[in-house]
């Protein structure tokens, strides 16, 4: 069984108060504007900054994060993840000084069906072997920072490095074209921005790391984007600029920089390049709003074939769109609805697809969605 | 080269039939293809007379196909696939399906889930048509991962029926061949 996001917990945070999400092996997370659905990505952001990237706790949690409606300065995270070695949680306590803007780990736990692999708290870390017996005695750390982030492998802590390694290859991703450009630099391709951004730089280290990668998105593209045959680094003076190729029958193909496509066009690029390359090592992948600037033909081609490769590499889809092609394709039993009754806090709100012959889309177009 | 125009349309219910029929219809070189999801029985007999009325729309194009799945619950493979005619015939507006449409019924007995089942477990061959298949330990594994158990199905999926095949599949291979 591949391993999945079973729960994520948030408390104190934005628009969220004790509230519960529970999502399938493939989301999607609909609702109105400031229902919160982009902050459930946010917020698996923002644990990826804090124990993988090593970013300080005040810079992954700001103050503008505490939510607005209580008095409480802690906020409380959890997130399951259901494998074939059990149930893992990871649980995080962070605690804000709201005039200082400063936040601190009040505690951060590991456990593996309820027992312990590792625990912070009030400024010591215990490690525990895969056993789950204590390794040596607790050690003082700094609250700044996460030490899971700098925890050495070794092989008797392999488990809780299993975890950091799920939380690595979680992808989010909230594309946005106007932003990429076709300029490419060898040190900053490794990872492929959040907003698509550096893709110039990321689909030029592809080229050199894994070009199968690259072929293999090629053909889809070809029946996606009119006249396309394939992407490669030009050299320009000392830099290296990403171009598109073109074609068409009896004519001479031509070369277009990246940024000199439209935006639907890099928006299919970067799609298509993640599916046969990010997802064959993405444990979750994150959409927000995959379907913007897409045309309307497209977007289930894209949808099916994500289903496709995501059935094949057992990869968690959680998906954040608008669009009725997305919705009355997933349909109710994988659609989330998020809500904030009276402008208050989100909640998981209740949908049903009806017994009418309207599609779900255009039942929730109506706001009829809710179930009596 | 574009994205040709979509050649088949495959009518279902629910997320079991999604991701058994993405896989068929690549086997069966299918291409490209429009899924519509109904939600359930009700959702695909209320959408037939419209997805009909649109291929007889665009008739001219002989090559465009409509594949229709769902499942035949208690009213048996018989029972469903009259029903099926009667509402062609009722619902569309030139009426009942005629033998050189693309158009193919595919009804798996009991539910698509009988069919996971003899198609991933040869050993619970010859599987029952009439059994409900969902609470049996085989449906509660292959169900943990839908899409493993899709491919599994697909692997053992072969173009002419064996002598253990359900009759609703033996059925559904020949409508099959209606639109390929």
């Amino acid at each position: 069984m591949p391993p999945k996001i079973a729960r994520l917990y948030l408390d104190n945070y934005r628009c969220f108060v004790n509230f519960e999400l529970r999502p399938e092996a493939r989301s999607l997370l609909v609702g109105y504007n400031g229902a919160g659905k982009s902050s459930i990505l946010d917020l698996l952001s923002s644990i990826q900054d804090l124990v993988v990237w090593n970013k300080e706790v005040t810079e992954a949690f700001p103050a503008d994060t505490v939510a607005r409606f209580t008095s409480s300065t802690d906020q409380r995270f959890e997130i399951d993840i259901e494998s074939d070695a059990g149930m893992y949680r990871y649980a995080l306590v962070v605690t804000h000084d709201l005039e200082r803007e400063e936040a601190v780990i009040a505690s951060e736990e590991v456990t593996l069906d309820g027992k312990p692999l590792y625990r912070f708290a009030n400024k010591e870390v215990q490690l525990y072997r895969d056993d789950h017996t204590p390794d040596r005695s607790p050690f003082a750390f700094s609250p700044r920072r996460s030490f899971l982030a700098s925890l050495e492998p070794k092989p008797s802590f392999t488990k809780v490095a299993w975890l950091r390694s799920f939380l690595h290859d979680i992808w989010i991703l909230r594309l946005d074209p106007s932003r990429m450009v076709a300029l490419s630099r060898a040190d900053n391709g490794v990872f492929l921005a959040r907003d698509g951004s550096n893709f110039a730089s990321w689909c030029r280290w592809l080229l050199q790391e894994e070009p199968d990668s690259l072929e293999r998105a090629r053909e889809p593209l070809g029946e996606v984007i009119t006249g396309f045959l394939h992407l490669r680094a030009q050299t320009a003076g000392r830099a290296k600029v990403l171009v598109a190729k073109f074609g068409y029958p009896g004519g001479k193909p031509y070369d277009l920089d990246f940024d000199l496509l439209s935006d639907g066009q890099k928006t299919l690029i970067v799609l298509y390049v993640l599916l046969h390359s990010v997802l064959r090592r993405a444990t979750v992948l994150c959409l927000d709003e995959p379907d913007n600037f897409v045309s309307i033909r497209e977007i289930q081609p894209f949808l099916v074939s994500l289903s496709d490769i995501a059935d094949e590499t057992g990869t968690q889809v959680l998906l954040i769109s608008h669009s009725g092609e997305v919705i009355d394709y997933l349909g109710a039993s994988e659609t989330i609805v998020l809500e904030r009754p009276d402008g208050g806090h989100t909640r998981v709100g209740s949908l049903s697809a009806g017994d009418g012959p309207l599609r779900l889309s255009e039942r929730m177009a109506r706001g009829w969605h809710a179930a009596s | 080269m574009p994205r040709p125009e979509v050649r088949i349309v495959v009518l279902y219910e629910d997320r079991a039939h999604d991701s058994f029929l993405r896989k068929l219809v690549k086997k069966l070189h299918l291409d490209p293809v429009r899924f519509e999801k109904c939600r359930d029985s009700t959702g695909v007999l209320r959408s037939l007379g419209r997805e009909i009325d649109a291929l007889r729309a665009e008739k001219h194009q002989k090559n465009l196909g409509l594949v229709i799945c769902i499942d035949a619950d208690e009213k048996g493979l018989s029972g469903r696939v009259a029903e099926l005619s009667k509402r062609i015939a009722s619902d569309a507006r030139d009426g009942a399906r005629t033998e050189d449409e693309r158009i193919a019924l595919v009804v798996p007995a009991l539910e698509i889930e009988n069919w996971y089942v003899h198609l991933c477990f040869p050993g619970a061959r010859p599987i029952d048509e009439t059994r409900d298949y969902k609470p049996s330990a085989e449906w509660r594994e292959l169900v943990k991962d839908l899409g493993a158990a899709s491919r599994r199905a697909m692997e053992a999926w072969q173009s002419t029926a064996d002598r253990t095949d359900p009759a609703s599949m033996v059925q559904a291979r020949t409508e099959l061949a209606r639109v390929r």
